[in-house]
Parts: C-alpha cells; structure tokens; sequence
C-alpha cells in the first residue's frame, strides 16, 4: 500500500445519474485512448519481479 | 416516486507480502486494523463484530480473515457507487498506516474476489428492500443476473483452465446452482437467504454472483438496473417470463466464457437468445414505464447509461475498453501477452495443448478439489501433468517445448496482475491508468466520496444512525449498534431503525428486539 498523498482526481465526464442529458458514452464513442500505451507502463510498474512469489504469499482463504 | 433502497458489502483481500521474517501473523494485522479503526474513526461496536462509523456503514472482520465495509443504506445508485468508494479509502488508508507501522511489510489490499492459487472466493454482496413475494423472484430474476455480467463482470480467468482461457466473471465457476440459501457452499445465482434487518413486512433481496467492480459506470449500471428489475417486479411485471432460460447456470458459464458476445442459449420457450439481447428486453421492460410511480426518479439517466453500454457491446465501440472493467482488463492482458510472444491465437493453441496435456479430474465437484488441496497441501490450480501427454499434445500443435515455461510464467503474471488491477491505492494498476487520464469510467456528479467516509446518506435510516454513533462516540458513551437498533445500557434506551426509511431518532425504554442474525 501506498502511504503517499491521494493525487487530485482526474476530472469527470458527463453521464451520470444527475439528470443531465449532455455528454455520457455517446460522447465519448469515437474518442481516442492511449490506454495500451499507458497499460505497458502501469503493468510495468505494478507487475512485482516475482509472480509466483506473489501469488504465494497472496493465498486467500475462502469468505462470505 | 417511489425510493428504493439498497447497498454493497466488499470484502477486500488482504495480502502480506515479507520481505523479512515479521513476528506478526495475520490474525495479528486484522486485529491491528481493528485497532487502528477504533483509534482513527468515530464508531460504535456493533452487536455481532466489528463497528458501525459515523457514516452509518459497518466495517469488521469477515470469515476467511477478510476485512468487508458494508456501505450505509443508500437511495440512488450514484450514492451507492460514492460510499463504496468511500469505503475503499477508508480501509486503503488503515492499510497504508499499518504498513507505515511495520517495516518490512508490504502490505496488498485488493477488491479482486477470487485466489487462482487456493481456488477461493469471497463476495461482493448487494442488498435491495424490495416488498415484492420472494416467491416470484427466482424466475423474473435470474435471466437478468445471468446476462448482466457482459457489463458487470469484472473479468479474470478461469480457474478450472490449465491454460488462460479469460472469462468476464471469474466468479461464474464458483456458482453450484441456480437457487440456494447457501453463500459459502453451494452458491448459486440467486441467493435465497431473505432477511429483510428491517420491519417484517420488508423483504432484502441478497445478490451473491456479483464482483467487486473498479468502473464507476459498470458499478452504477450493476445496481441500477438490477434495482429497475425489481421495481418491476415488485410492481406485478413479469419481465422474466419470455426470457426464461433452460438452464441458467449453464446460459451463466457461456456468457462468461465468450468475450465476443456472440454466443446464444436455449430459451424455455424455444429459440435461442444472447446475453445482449436478454438484457435489451429487460431494458425496454423498464423503458415502458418511465415515469410510472413505482420507479425512482433516477430511472430514466440510469435507463439512458444502460443502453449506451448495450449499444456500445452490440457495435464493439473500442470505448468500452476504457469503461468496464472486463473490457479493460481483456485489453491491457492481451497487450500484456502479445508482448510476451503470446498473441491471442497462439495463447488459444497453448490452451489446446495444456487442455489435452494435464490430467483433469471432471468429475470432481469445486469443493471437492479445494477439500483435497487442503488435505494435500497442493495447489489445486496447477493441475497434474503428464509429461506424455503432454509432449504429444504440444507437437499436434507445432508448439515448442522450450516455450512452455515462458507460457506458465505468463499466466503467473497475468493472475498478478488481475490481483494488482483492484488494488486499492495509487499503486493498483486501474488507479494509475485512471492516473494517466486513458480511462471513461468516471460519473459526473458523483458527488464528494472524502465526505462520504464521514456523512451518511441523507434519505435513509443511516443519516440517524450516522448521527447517533458520531454523539455517542463523543460522548465515549458505551453503546451497541446494529443495522436496525442502537441500545445504550446506560440509560436503558433503544433506538429503533427498523423503518428503512425513518429520518428522526425515536428512543424507547422499551427493551431491545432480539439481536439479528447476520
């Protein structure tokens, strides 16, 4: 876990429940996204060096 | 108009990675959590474990040593989605402390709902009053929960698959039939299990199938139209009766395994009906009453998002790969393989191979193999190979050996990564892509989730709740707190929230209804 100070939230666009009928993913259909370049970057800085490691020392025990 | 009600139970996987030996076990970290919550938070104990905050959500200890916020009671699904939010900060930012506390810890809090390791799951729970006949439920219902998932989904892979076959609800194999009253054995689509933790003639509706979902969207739509559903139900509609399924469980897994959304399954009536379809039906059964009184006012935004998502789903709209959670994660672990050397055909050969390659054991029920793997001590993900097999299966496939290890280490990665994705933090890897700005998740006016962590929604018997617990706390006033009574020993007094709905403290020296089971 990061200890760090939250950043700003990035801003927001229209389409939630207030009633407003601008914007939501109709807007948004044809916009462009940088979103595998960003991902090669995120998983490069998320991914540990040891995956199985991670996955052992991460066993969950069943809930509910 | 009538107000709905409802609200999201997350129990979080908490995970401690060492880097050195550390004296403390795990049972000493929750307990430690437990502390630094009653140190940092206003609260009241609550009767059965854990505490009740001054937003009126509860927060403890579930089975299997998850910690689990359950968000106040709420009356819109924007609300909702900003207390679930609120919950994640609350419990990224104990974490955080209680890692700041223990050097040589690194500590992982994640909203992921199930272990590739360990073949486990834990929930991610929705509740909604409803004053429908529970009766009718199952049938109106389960065609919608079965179909949903091509936007609630939260996507991971299947646990059964030697290989990487990806799946939009990885908890889709966990489910054991259509109906049961059961949540840790035999889960089923619709949970039986009908306490209201209200006035008797309150009914809860308890959704087990679900996922804990990082999209603001996908978390909107899951319950928004699942309450529209039950509006509609509770108001005499039958909208599941032309959709009618076979066999749910098995229309469930299909939808689940076929990222394409082409597949369809048999309907009761005859014909054949795809996910997208069935959900189109349910959305224009709702459609027809806009405006009628027994839906909430939220009804048409949430009617206008859900079928942006269905129109998106039916055109491929790539924006989609930026919204939902399932679409996202396929995206981004396919870039990751292909990076790898493993594109989406070859890692479909690989799956082939490993699927002939490895013993399987078909006839062992889930709960079977997770008993042995207890009683064994071996991962019951990593299948028994036969190295024969195998050897002849991957040279049916022009497949290089030597390769094989670079595919286990692949999938090794990608299980991480479905773990990392919901980690909770700037450090999770939908956070930093939410971070880089190439996300379209986000709902406007949403409102202010730090508030939320401290203010109780207004329109439920929560705000009453919330109240109480923020003077007692003060008062440092010993008190016991439940979902739908707060009893002080000290002067004798009971407050009652049995109505949902109520807005006003009403105290009573009358002595306290039975404790609730939970």
């Amino acid at each position: 876990m990061s200890t760090r100070e939250r950043r700003p939230e990035p801003p927001r666009p229209p389409g939630g429940t207030d009633g407003s009928e601008e914007g939501g993913l109709d807007a948004l259909r044809h916009a462009g996204s940088d979103l595998l370049a960003a991902a090669d970057r995120a998983i490069d800085a998320a991914l540990s060096r040891d995956s199985a490691s991670f996955l052992r020392q991460s066993r969950q025990a069943g809930g509910e | 108009m009538r107000e709905r009600l409802f609200g999201i139970e997350t129990e979080y996987a908490l995970s401690v990675l060492r880097s050195e030996r550390s004296a403390d076990g795990d049972d000493d970290l929750l307990r430690a959590l437990m502390g630094r919550v009653r140190q940092t938070h206003p609260h009241l104990p609550a009767h059965h474990s854990g505490v009740f905050l001054s937003n009126g959500a509860r927060l403890y200890v579930d089975c299997g040593g998850h910690p689990e916020y359950c968000t106040p009671e709420c009356t819109s699904p924007d609300e909702v989605v900003r207390h679930v939010l609120a919950g994640d900060r609350i419990l990224g930012e104990l974490v955080g402390q209680l890692a700041g506390d223990r050097r040589g810890l690194a500590l992982v809090l994640s909203k992921v709902n199930v272990d590739y390791g360990a073949l486990t799951t834990w929930g991610s729970h929705e509740s909604y009053l409803h004053a429908g006949r529970p009766a009718v439920l199952p049938r109106e219902l389960v065609p919608h929960l079965v179909s949903r998932l091509i936007y609630t989904g939260a996507g991971g892979f299947d646990i059964r698959h030697p290989g990487l076959c990806f799946l939009l609800s990885p908890r889709v194999p966990y489910l054991e039939s259509t109906v049961s009253g059961d949540s840790t054995r035999n889960r089923a689509i619709f949970h039986a299990k009908d306490e209201s933790l209200a006035r008797p003639t309150d009914h809860r509706l308890h959704v087990i199938c679900g996922e804990s979902l990082c999209s603001e969207r996908a978390s909107l739509l899951r319950v928004g139209a699942t309450a529209l559903v039950l509006a509609l139900i509770e108001a005499g509609e039958r909208p599941g009766h032309s959709v009618a399924l076979v066999a749910p469980l098995e229309a469930m897994r299909t939808f689940a395994a076929d990222p394409e959304l082409v597949a369809a399954v048999p309907l009761a009536g005859g014909g054949q009906i795809t996910a997208e379809a069935i959900q189109r039906h349910y959305l224009e059964c709702v459609e027809r009453h806009l405006g009628a009184p027994f839906l909430p006012p939220w009804a048409e935004p949430v009617c206008r998002a859900w079928r942006e998502v269905l129109d998106g789903l039916r055109d491929r709209a790539p924006v989609l790969d930026s919204v939902l959670d399932w679409r996202i994660k396929r995206a981004i672990f396919e870039q990751h393989a292909r990076k790898r050397g493993f594109p989406r055909d070859v890692v479909a050969r690989w799956n082939d191979a490993l699927t002939g390659g490895v013993e399987r054991a078909p006839e062992q029920s889930l709960l079977e193999r997770q008993i042995l793997a207890e009683l064994s001590g071996v991962p019951p993900c990593f299948p028994r190979v036969d190295k024969k097999r195998l050897k002849a299966a991957l040279a049916d496939a022009a497949l290089d050996r030597g390769r094989l290890e670079s595919f286990l280490r692949l999938r090794r990665e990608l299980f991480e990564l479905d773990v990392r994705f919901s980690q909770v933090g700037d450090d999770g890897l939908f956070a930093r892509l939410d971070r880089a700005g190439v996300l379209h998740h986000h709902l406007e006016g949403l409102g202010d989730v730090d508030a939320a962590r401290n203010t109780p929604p207004p329109g439920s018997r929560a705000s009453v709740r919330g109240r109480v617990v923020r003077m007692l706390a003060a008062r440092r006033e010993k008190a016991v707190c439940d979902w739908s009574t707060v009893v002080r020993p000290k002067t004798g007094q009971c407050l009652d929230l049995s109505d949902p709905f109520v807005l006003e403290e009403r105290w009573s020296s009358s002595p306290p209804p039975a404790p609730e089971p939970f």
